[in-house]
């Protein structure tokens, strides 16, 4: 297994996919937190560094998209078919992916949430506007945030074995995201469900920052990172069934 | 001609039908293999073997199925009946498989944004083989200026090239290769040639699918012929030529007063044209005596018969398979 994993580590590190999407990730969350540190207006009542650290969230839609990519690259090119006559046991394979992914979700979590907290507390204190949270909770954001983004990367890989067409499994997990959820919390009565147990509810929650909106009901972060964990691993036992059973053709 | 099931095949290497038992030399075991995509069969109850030590020409028309046949006996797609072992086992249960089979399908898959030297090294770490295997395998398969490069850049010799070495990295005994001279140039044909032969002579059973005969003719040991996901033909390519072998032609002055004489012994004898005769029972000695014997005056003496491209294209384009 830790054969298979340096491998699915090699693959990560030897395209300028995956260097451009988590450097591009922490650029862009650098530059809206700093903007939004800076520029936002607060009112009374408001949690400013919750709300501006939610923008962090970005890096578990960019390692939704990672997930996504490191499986579906793989059909798309057909480099599922070395990998497998490598390893013919397809279950080992899809780990060693899982693994890999997940640990490079939590570290773009980490170091992105770790970014944002950087950039946006002395800017928030220099304008005077106190944060309420305590260290404690800042640590439990960033830890919160990082996992949150750990499970976006698992999701992602199974949705991209689920799906295996590249612009079908995108399209599928940013559909959830910023079409079905935004569409589904328009009828009566969803709109609460959909802030708790949507996957960017779900994301925020297990961050411990504010939603978007930012008066959205959340779950608490402890909870709300078991659902997350809940849907990926729901949907990789079907992508492993899946996996286990189709024909390789690519 | 050569039935399926034909008893007489010289060579142990080609069995035909369910083999009753396998020996310590066969390598690759079809057996019975079918395989259905919706309404279509893609293989059909097909058969063959492929021993250690030889290199088997796997050869039908685009779409006869051969890369279903390869894709099932590697494990990646489930057949619908049948078998297809490697040393009696299937791909997915081999306790070794770097070791034991080296493959390469549809010209070795490449993510194009990743260096030759990066792809070759993503597979050694799955393989658990050193660097330097794949250094040695580069530099093999006359890489090494090239492999820095994103291979997306690679040309399609380049890309077969590496998916070879990709497929050397365990020094597997057993080698699949689906096309192989797909995008070779003639050198390049020649390298490939080269290689396969030493491999061969080390003892490694070789299985090289192609849809041009003439391409892997200077190559193979054995063919293994298929259409339309049937098995027509399986036998050592020597014996497939011996008995398509059709006599000499003799063109010149003299050429029907020589068929006479040939047919006075005995010889059968058919004219061709006004002044050429084609001898089916005579070699081409023989009838050279004769000619001399009798001083007769003859421009040419060739050898008669089908082309392997004529015989090939009998068995692969006739809807009966009847080559006689």
């Amino acid at each position: 297994m830790n054969r298979l994993i340096r491998a699915e580590a090699r693959k990560l590190r030897s395209t300028r996919t995956f260097w451009a999407i988590t450097l591009g990730t922490l650029a862009l969350i650098a530059v809206a937190a700093t903007a939004a540190s800076a520029g936002s207006r607060f009112t009374p009542g408001d949690h400013p560094a919750l709300q501006v650290l939610a923008l962090a969230g970005l890096a578990q839609t960019f390692a939704l998209i990672l997930g996504v990519l490191a499986v579906t690259s793989e059909f798309r090119h057909g480099t599922i078919t070395p990998a497998l006559l490598i390893t013919p046991r397809r279950t080992p394979l899809l780990a060693a992916k899982l693994i890999t992914l997940t640990a490079s979700g939590l570290a773009l979590g980490l170091v992105a949430f770790g970014e944002a907290a950087a950039i946006v507390l002395p800017i928030l204190s220099a304008r005077h506007l106190a944060s309420h949270e305590d260290g404690a909770t800042m640590a439990g954001i960033i830890a919160g945030g990082a996992i949150a983004a750990a499970l976006a990367a698992a999701l992602g890989v199974g949705i991209g074995t689920v799906v295996r067409n590249q612009a079908g499994a995108i399209i599928t997990a940013l559909g959830l995201l910023y079409v079905f959820e935004p569409v589904l919390s328009i009828l009566p009565g969803t709109s609460d469900a959909v802030q708790r147990y949507g996957l960017g509810g779900l994301a925020s929650g297990a961050s411990g920052t504010a939603g978007f909106p930012s008066s959205a009901h959340l779950l608490g972060q402890a909870p709300a990172a078991l659902i997350l964990g809940a849907y990926a691993l729901a949907v990789l036992i079907t992508g492993t069934t899946l996996f286990q059973q189709r024909d390789i053709t690519a | 001609m050569i039935e399926t099931d034909s008893k007489n095949t010289r060579a142990p290497a080609l069995r035909a039908g369910a083999a009753p038992g396998r020996d310590s030399t066969t390598a690759i075991e079809v057996t019975r293999l079918s395989k259905r995509y919706g309404a279509t069969m893609a293989v059909e109850d097909l058969s063959f073997t492929a021993s250690y030590g030889r290199i088997v020409g796997f050869l039908g028309p685009n779409g006869a199925g051969k890369t279903t046949t390869l894709r099932a006996l590697l494990g990646l797609i489930r057949p619908t009946a049948g078998t297809a072992t490697i040393d009696g086992c299937p791909y997915a249960q081999l306790p070794d498989p770097v070791r034991t089979v080296g493959a390469v399908l549809d010209g070795g898959a490449l993510h194009p944004g990743r260096s030759g030297r990066s792809h070759l090294r993503v597979l050694a770490s799955a393989a658990g083989v050193p660097d330097s295997r794949a250094e040695t395998l580069l530099s093999l398969a006359g890489l090494e200026s090239a492999a820095g490069r994103r291979a997306g850049d690679y040309s399609l010799g380049m890309r077969q090239r590496l998916g070879l070495a990709a497929a050397l990295l365990g020094d597997p005994k057993v080698l699949v290769l689906d096309e192989p001279a797909n995008g070779l140039d003639p050198q390049g044909i020649r390298w490939l040639r080269d290689l396969l032969r030493s491999l061969a002579a080390e003892g490694r059973a070789i299985l090289i699918s192609s849809h041009v005969l003439a391409e892997v003719a200077q190559t193979v040991d054995d063919i293994v012929v298929i259409r339309s996901g049937r098995s027509v033909l399986q036998a050592p390519l020597e014996q497939l030529l011996a008995q398509h072998a059709a006599g000499a032609r003799v063109a010149g002055p003299d050429g029907r007063r020589l068929g006479e004489l040939l047919r006075a012994e005995g010889a059968h004898v058919v004219p061709e044209g006004p002044a050429a005769i084609t001898v089916r029972d005579r070699s081409e000695e023989q009838i050279l005596h004769v000619v001399a014997v009798h001083q007769l005056m003859v421009s040419e003496v060739s050898q008669a018969g089908s082309s392997l491209e004529e015989i090939y294209l009998e068995l692969t384009g006739n809807p009966d398979g009847d080559t006689s």
